[in-house]
């Protein structure tokens, strides 16, 4: 087990050494640090609000108090959907440009070599670097979800589950992410592997089924299709389309058993991916 | 006999065997490298000589064929813990200073924390790089690296080193100091796998050699079998009158001259005090009696050359 702890060790050390790397984490808490204050101006905000509101009305204290938490709820939610979209967006980033170069680095640089010139299997080698990504990822997942629960609490003085829950799927989904790009990095170069990875995604396929829906061979064919790729949607919680969905009709909150599917849904995906890697990487000539 | 590297019809063709342009690197490749041989792997540019050292570590694999490294099939990972491997070109982590990426190497080795930076220390005191230990590789000039290549290869006390071109990049003393660390490790009865151009150095290394051209072995053995002058004795001496030449060409040796010096040689070595005795009788001086024996430049020539396979 050492030679897989000492490989991901190396890659992380090397990560924060790519100035790439550094500027998406960077640019993520910037982020955050952003959504923090904004947080605060919408503090401010609903408070002008509400009192702009109830001007020459008579009303109790307590009534204020459960106006401009109303009002801070949803202007934290529309931040909370922004933020949420951001990092994700970032972390999608991250873990494309991690994971598909993690195996084709070190051959094409000659490295992989003196690696496997000593006692490690290629299995190592993969587990080692899919470690890796999954840590630098997880401190990724971990920080963003720190810095939402501050901005939760500021706001609405209590921890939003949701927020949480948001974190942990955002967390699965892009490792499942990185784990389809590693497998792809084995068929294809780093690049087409990330473009492939990013659109993999069976989702669009229902759309696409409901086109064909009076071709009956075409539809199925789309409906097996959305079944067999990998899902990337049923890991938003926050989104856009949620925002403007929760206008009209109430989202019912997640539960954790929602997040107990979701995530063996992932944790699924990510066992066949990296079996397809090790297969295809146990069969390459380690040379350029 | 315990055998450190042996392979059986080890093949490896580049690029799918049914196109026009794949490379048969390697073909058919059957030998038997003993445990405590220095072995001289040798042959012209392109010969496949590095190709079958990658087949042998498992970085690449063979299109057919097996073999077995210290005990364990090509490729298994419990082969390598006694190994010690100098490529080609030497590729390492640029994150790293040397110290480091010894370091990372000796996890990889499995070499305990302690024992892990007694030998750190030890190895770049060996090839020469104490003082530039903590600098980034990045600042290392080709022969540092070379020499940090070298030294990770001597990290785990291997039993069996396999070298590729270990004295490229280096400068005539960097080559004197990696000669005599090799004869140190050859006396200390390790395995020694050496694949170099520079044929001086494997002959006064090797006892047995291989030659490859084009992915064969086109001849193997001890330098002793190599040796085709076996037997011919020279003798050198001055002034030989001709009626002693004319007697000693009578016993059926040969004479070359030179200026006034004469060479004797003889292949029938049981006609070798009779000679001598002539020499004597005729009152010319005895500069040198040796047995004459091929340089590895003429071996290495004559069979290259010779052969077109
Ligand atoms: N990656 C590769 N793809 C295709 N052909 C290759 C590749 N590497 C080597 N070859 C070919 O295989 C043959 C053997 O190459 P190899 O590098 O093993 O030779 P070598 O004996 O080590 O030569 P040198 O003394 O120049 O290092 C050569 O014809 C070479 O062109
Ligand atoms: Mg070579």
């Amino acid at each position: 087990m050492t030679p897989v702890i000492a490989i991901s060790k190396d890659t992380i050390r090397e990560m924060t050494k790519r100035k790439l790397i550094l500027a998406i984490v960077i640019a993520g808490i910037l982020t955050a640090i952003l959504f923090l204050i904004f947080s605060g101006i919408v503090g401010i905000i609903s408070q002008k609000l509400v009192h702009s509101m109830l001007q020459g009305r008579s009303v109790s204290q307590e009534e204020i108090k459960i106006l401009t938490q109303e009002v801070n709820q949803k202007g934290f939610g529309t931040l909370v959907t922004f933020f949420s979209i951001a990092i994700d967006l970032l972390g999608i980033f991250l873990v494309l440009l991690t994971f598909s170069t993690f195996l084709p680095t070190e051959i094409d640089r000659g490295t992989i070599k003196l690696i496997i010139s000593k006692p490690v299997s290629r299995l190592e080698v993969v587990l080692g670097k899919f470690l890796a990504g999954t840590i630098v990822l997880l401190s990724y997942s971990i920080l963003m979800g720190v810095m939402l629960i501050l901005g939760s609490i500021y706001l609405n003085g209590k921890v939003d589950y949701s927020d949480i829950y948001g974190c942990i799927l955002m967390f699965c989904k892009l490792l499942m992410m990185g784990s389809i790009t590693m497998a792809m990095s084995m068929m294809m170069r780093p690049i087409l592997a990330s473009v492939v990875t990013f659109f993999l995604s069976g989702d669009i396929f229902v759309w696409v089924a409901t086109i064909f829906y009076s071709s009956k061979p075409l539809y199925y064919i789309f409906v097996a299709l959305y079944y067999i790729l990998p899902s990337y949607s049923i890991f938003e919680v926050h989104n856009i389309k949620n925002l403007f969905l929760s206008l009209f009709v109430k989202i019912p909150p997640l539960t954790s058993g929602d997040i107990f599917y979701k995530a063996g849904y992932s944790m699924d995906i990510i066992l066949i991916m990296l079996a397809i890697t090790v297969i295809l990487f146990n069969k390459k000539d380690l040379i350029q | 006999m315990k055998l450190a590297i042996e392979t059986d019809n080890l093949t490896k063709t580049y690029g799918n065997p049914k196109n026009l342009d794949s490379v048969k690197a390697v073909q058919g490749l059957t030998m038997e490298v003993p445990s405590g041989a220095v072995f001289g792997f040798l042959g012209p540019n392109g010969a496949g000589k590095t190709t079958t050292i990658y087949l042998l570590l498992g970085i690449l694999k063979p299109t057919s064929g097996k073999g077995k490294l210290l005990g364990r099939p090509l490729g298994d990972p419990r082969g390598k813990g006694k190994l010690g491997f100098l490529p080609e070109s030497v590729n390492l982590h640029l994150h790293h200073t040397g110290i480091s990426l010894l370091n990372y190497y000796g996890e990889l080795l499995n070499i305990n924390p302690v024992r892990r930076k007694e030998r750190i220390h030890e190895v770049l005191e060996q090839v020469g790089l104490k003082e530039s230990g903590n600098k980034f590789i990045t600042t290392y000039s080709k022969g540092m690296v070379q020499r940090l290549g070298i030294a990770q290869a001597l990290l785990n006390e291997p039993d069996l080193l396999i070298l590729d071109e270990p004295t490229a990049n280096l400068d005539p003393i960097g080559r004197k100091e990696v000669k005599d660390l090799l004869i140190n490790i050859r006396e200390a009865g390790k395995t020694i796998f050496i694949s170099s151009h520079i044929l001086s150095d494997v002959e006064s290394l090797c006892d047995r050699v291989c030659i490859l051209k084009g992915g064969k072995i086109i001849r193997a053995g001890t330098m002793e079998e190599l040796n085709t002058n076996k037997g011919v004795i020279e003798i050198r001496t001055k002034n030989l009158p001709e009626e002693a030449g004319q007697k000693i060409t009578g016993l059926g040796a040969e004479i070359e001259t030179k200026s006034d010096e004469n060479l004797i040689l003889i292949k029938n070595k049981e006609q070798e005090f009779g000679i001598i005795e002539i020499i004597r009788q005729f009152e010319c001086p005895l500069i040198s009696i040796s047995e004459q024996k091929n340089t590895l430049e003429e071996i290495f020539y004559t069979a290259v050359k010779g052969e077109n396979p």
